[in-house]
């Protein structure tokens, strides 16, 4: 069954503009980012429950790293660790970069 | 930076997003995409069922040009759930073709280019998908009056189901060496009728019949062409420039009836066939025109009747599909919609259309319903039944464009493709409210195979999940049926039964002279929020994109830049 939770982190910095990227296939995920004012917020939806722990240490270490004030919401169907990881870095750089 | 780099990359489309696929092919790579993910309008039946939506339902709805002309472009993502059309997704579609064609009847003209990549119908919303699918083929078949609509299949999932007749009625379709294009999908076949029919794994046999290549050769689809960007965005252009014909694979089914006939003459008839138990259309026909049923076009499984409608002083045209033990192919014995009854009720909806155009009336036509669906066979796919039960879906929808109202009775079973090609091209479905009377998308066998779940937790699902559900009140419910009709013996009508039939038709033929419209409309149904969600919301944002001229810039990388 599925399971869903959200995490918050505190980050600082701000986007430009909002992303999608990915896609909910087997080993994929689905990423939606926004930019948020006060802080990062992470919902997750995943098809494989059990696994908070590690997707709460993934996403810690990312916005350890990527300090930037979004909302995220990950429509995951699997997606490995790394996987999840390359995700947000192609959502944040979309994000990041400049309006037309 | 290195993802800009990609743009001069000519990948093929198979290694390609939907939205990559779309700006490859739009005028400089812009488009404003309608209804987009960040509206999170996903399916709200996935979740209720353990499974993971995706916020735009897997189809990407755009705005563009092609060579300096108005299109509305459409992408299916076949990674998410086998590019299934639900509700959401299919009401995107359906909703963007509507107002296609409501821009070019205001002297805009608008047209339409599918990137077809699709299972078909998404099994998790079987009766929602399957009406989606309809309102889909009344889309293409609207447009396409207007404006080109040209359809692309470029692989890796191909096109199958209702989808693959969307394709066929559409006035242009490409493929490429990955793309394919057929009714049932292999292992539906070997799951409906057995490994001796097809062998779902034997790849080479399955690319033979449903290959893009194969379904140019057989005049099947338009244009061949090799899977990369430049080759098929010159085709598209090609496509376009042919303007808003309909294919003439569609207006040759005589032509093609009589190819079956001809390579099947008699093959599989047994002889001691004349028996014709269990056919409640045959019934239903027969008692409600007080005998006076032919077939139609020499086929012994499509009937047609004269029904006298004495409230209102109309004589109906009737149509049924009824079992024929002795046809020419075993597949469409037992009352299937195959490919001798999709051809022939194309051909002899024509001929009808014909009489009454030189008669200069309009008189009612008659779905009678009891199809236990298409046939499954490799034969059909062979010669692309597809295109068949494309015929007979255009048949109707252009004999309501011409006047005539229609009418669909369920008398018994309503599923899948052959309910599309008989059934719901309709103005208005009536169904009987009795236990056997049901509509489906497919057995649960074969849903259970092709979306990996044992059987028992299908029958569950469809118990716990009403787009999933059998019975012909849960499509009532959904705003699928229109009428349900209470307390009439489906199997052996009495005479008062005949007469509440009557006056139900009559009633609705009555509205229908008067210019009601009589589809109940999903308005106020609260299992159908998303449908409606997404029709308000696709209106409001084709308005808007009509008075604005600025587009969005496309980065040509594995995701998309939105408006903030």
């Amino acid at each position: 069954m599925t399971e869903t939770f959200t995490v918050k982190f505190s980050a600082t910095e701000a986007v430009t503009r909002r992303a999608h990227v990915g896609v909910v296939a087997s080993g994929d995920m689905e990423v939606l980012l926004e930019p948020m004012e006060g802080g990062a917020e992470v919902r997750v939806l995943t098809m494989v429950s059990g696994h908070r722990k590690i997707w709460e240490a993934v996403l810690g270490r990312f916005f350890e790293r990527y300090p930037y004030s979004v909302a995220i919401d990950i429509n995951d169907h699997g997606a490995t660790p790394g996987l999840v990881w390359l995700r947000l870095e192609q959502g944040l750089e979309l994000a990041l970069q400049e309006s037309v | 930076m290195t993802m800009i780099a990609l743009q001069g990359i000519d990948r093929g489309f198979q290694e390609i997003s939907p939205r990559e696929r779309l700006a490859a092919l739009l005028d400089d790579g812009h488009f404003t995409e309608l209804v987009g993910p960040f509206d999170r309008i996903h399916s709200p039946w996935l979740l209720q069922q353990g499974l993971v939506p995706q916020e735009d339902d897997g189809v990407v709805i755009a705005r563009g040009m092609v060579d300096g002309n108005e299109v509305v472009a459409i992408a299916i993502e076949g990674a998410f759930e086998g590019g299934s059309i639900g509700e959401a997704g299919g009401a995107k579609i359906a909703t963007a073709l509507e107002l296609a064609a409501e821009s070019c009847g205001k002297g805009r003209p608008i047209a339409a280019l599918l990137l077809l990549e699709s299972g078909g119908v998404r099994l998790q919303e079987a009766t929602l998908g399957l009406a989606a699918i309809a309102s889909i083929h009344t889309g293409i078949l609207n447009l396409s009056e207007h404006a080109p609509v040209v359809a692309v299949i470029a692989g890796p999932v191909g096109c199958f189901g209702g989808m693959s007749l969307a394709a066929e009625l559409c006035t242009y379709v490409i493929g490429t060496p990955h793309g394919r294009l057929g009714m049932n999908g292999p292992e539906v076949i070997e799951q409906e009728a057995g490994p001796d029919e097809i062998d779902a794994s034997d790849r080479e046999l399955i690319w033979q019949i449903v290959g893009c290549e194969a379904r140019y050769r057989d005049g099947w689809i338009d244009a061949f062409v090799q899977d990369n960007q430049n080759a098929i965005s010159v085709a598209v252009q090609e496509g376009m420039k042919k303007g808003p014909l309909v294919p003439t694979r569609m207006a040759r089914a005589t032509e093609h009836l009589n190819g079956v006939r001809l390579a099947f003459d008699k093959a599989h008839r047994s002889s001691a066939t004349k028996g014709h138990t269990g056919s409640r259309g045959r019934v239903w026909l027969e008692k409600l025109s007080d005998g006076g049923v032919k077939q139609a076009l020499a086929t012994a499984s499509i009937l047609t009747a004269d029904i006298a409608l004495d409230e209102v002083g109309e004589r109906a045209f009737a149509i049924s599909i009824v079992p024929d033990a002795g046809s020419r192919l075993p597949r469409a014995a037992t009352g299937e919609l195959g490919l001798e009854q999709a051809w022939a009720l194309a051909e002899c909806l024509d001929q009808f259309m014909a009489e009454e155009e030189k008669a200069g009336t309009r008189r009612p036509i008659i779905a009678i319903v009891d199809t236990p669906g298409q046939a499954y066979g490799r034969i059909e796919e062979q010669r692309c039944i597809s295109a068949a039960a494309a015929a007979a879906v255009n048949a109707y929808a252009r004999a309501r464009r011409a006047g005539h109202p229609v009418l669909t009775l369920v008398v018994g079973r309503a599923v899948s493709g052959s309910f599309l090609a008989h059934g719901l091209q309709s103005d208005h479905i009536f169904a009987l409210s009795e236990k056997d009377v049901s509509m489906y998308a497919m057995s649960a066998q074969s849903i259970a195979r092709i979306t990996r779940r044992t059987l028992i937790e299908v029958q569950a699902v469809a118990a716990a999940t009403l787009p999933m559900s059998f019975a012909i009140q849960d499509a009532y419910r959904l705003g699928v049926i229109d009428t349900l009709i209470e307390n009439v013996c489906a199997e052996d009508p009495t005479a008062e039964d005949l007469t509440a039939i009557q006056s139900s038709l009559s009633k609705a033929l009555a509205a229908h002279r008067r210019g009601d419209s009589l589809r109940s409309g999903i308005k106020e149904n609260p299992y159908r929020r998303v449908t409606q969600n997404v029709r308000d919301a696709m209106r409001a944002q084709w308005i808007a994109n009509d008075q604005k001229t600025a587009r969005v810039e496309f980065p040509g990388i594995a995701g998309q830049m939105v408006d903030v």
